[in-house]
């Protein structure tokens, strides 16, 4: 398989994951591939347990809006370490991301309308998958 | 009424003749052609048309190569605060520890991200640049119609125009470190590419350091691929400039590559 071939590859199947996986598996295999604290932090949430529990089947509290934010969160995470490997995805969303305008990509996540959040980080994600 | 003035006409901006340095899977080839808009800084701005170009990415030291591809790798201060208000039930009283285990994770994301390049030396005897710190050039490419809706536009004038000025397109529009930022620069990539003589390169500094000199050479420039090797902690040059990278950014560095 080419270098293109598999970021091709990688951001096809994260987008396709991303829709068609219950939240609750994407929360474990953001738990297990970036840790609980950075998932945390990157959907918005102050604490580890309330992932946790999201995880676990509980009710997934802010609506829509945090579905997108797991969704996009999955997305990211997913084609970055399938490329990769998920030590690049956990720094990549910690650092100050020149295609952010220095911001870094948790933060990105966290705090800005999922939609948005979504489409700026992907395009980080694709320069970084390119370069 | 005003006088007419006399701009500064764009200068060429010679390349080394040594060649210059590019780091990759297959440092010699093009990029992949795609759809979309390209995510760095001169790509193609047209998405979907027919006569797509592509750029290769060079710079004239290894060093400066790997100030651009590892920019993104620098630990936001913001972010690791942020990560560090989580509540977590396994929190450890042990600071040294987790500092450990987080310079452990930086270095290993390095050398996942470095592992299989390459460092290509490229020949570009011949060649013709300009460059988009050059004055000149940005006075000429402040008129062009596709950089000055940019400038034009809401978004142009709150960055670079204070909200009330004429926004211009100078050293601060196109070192903008945002998508209007990239936006300015790949509108003047495109426009530099249809000017009359077609220019093979436009020349930058890096925006991680002004003493490092870097290229966006378009793909109709016949360069040849010199020599290649592994980016590899043996080499000592390939190491020296990763220590000083590291060293510059506060990065923790790969086993192998510390000196």
């Amino acid at each position: 398989m080419s270098r293109a071939e598999l970021v091709q590859g990688a951001l096809e199947a994260a987008y396709k994951r991303s829709v068609s996986h219950a939240a609750a598996v994407k929360l474990t295999y953001l738990q297990e591939t970036l840790g609980r604290r950075l998932t945390a932090a990157a959907l918005g949430v102050k604490d580890t347990r309330t992932v946790q529990s999201w995880a676990q089947g509980g009710v997934i509290r802010g609506g829509d809006d945090q579905e997108h934010r797991i969704q996009a969160l999955f997305r990211v995470t997913y084609a970055v370490t399938e490329v990769f490997g998920p030590a690049v995805a956990a720094a990549f969303l910690r650092g100050s991301n020149p295609a952010l305008g220095g911001k870094a990509p948790l933060l990105v996540l966290a705090d800005e309308p999922p939609a948005d959040a979504e489409e700026r980080v992907m395009r980080a994600v694709d320069a970084l998958l390119e370069a | 009424m005003r006088l007419p003035t006399k701009r500064p006409a764009a200068r060429t901006a010679p390349l080394p003749a040594e060649g210059v340095v590019r780091v990759g899977y297959e440092p010699g080839e093009l990029p992949t052609p795609r759809d979309g808009v390209g995510p760095n800084r001169f790509d193609d701005p047209r998405p979907r048309t027919m006569d797509r170009y592509l750029i290769r990415y060079a710079g004239r030291s290894l060093r400066g190569c790997l100030l651009e591809l590892l920019a993104w790798l620098r630990p936001s201060p913001d972010a690791l605060l942020r990560e560090a208000q989580v509540l977590d039930d396994a929190d450890s009283d042990d600071e040294v520890q987790a500092v450990l285990v987080a310079q452990e994770a930086e270095a290993q994301a390095i050398a996942d991200f470095l592992a299989g390049r390459e460092v290509g030396l490229l020949a570009v005897e011949g060649l013709v640049a300009v460059s988009i710190n050059d004055p000149g050039l940005q006075a000429e490419l402040d008129r062009e119609p596709a950089v000055r809706a940019l400038l034009d536009s809401p978004e142009g004038q709150a960055a670079l125009g204070g909200g009330s000025k004429k926004a211009h397109l100078d050293e601060a529009a196109v070192r903008l470190s945002t998508d209007l930022g990239r936006d300015l620069t790949r509108a003047c990539s495109l426009a530099i590419r249809d000017r009359d003589n077609r220019p093979d390169a436009i020349h930058y500094r890096s925006r991680h350091d002004d003493t490092e000199d870097c290229w966006a050479i378009y793909d109709h420039a016949p360069v040849r691929l010199i020599e290649s090797s592994l980016l590899d902690p043996i080499d000592p040059a390939h190491r020296k400039a990763l220590v000083d990278v590291a060293a510059l950014w506060d990065l923790a560095l790969p086993e192998g590559w510390t000196s």
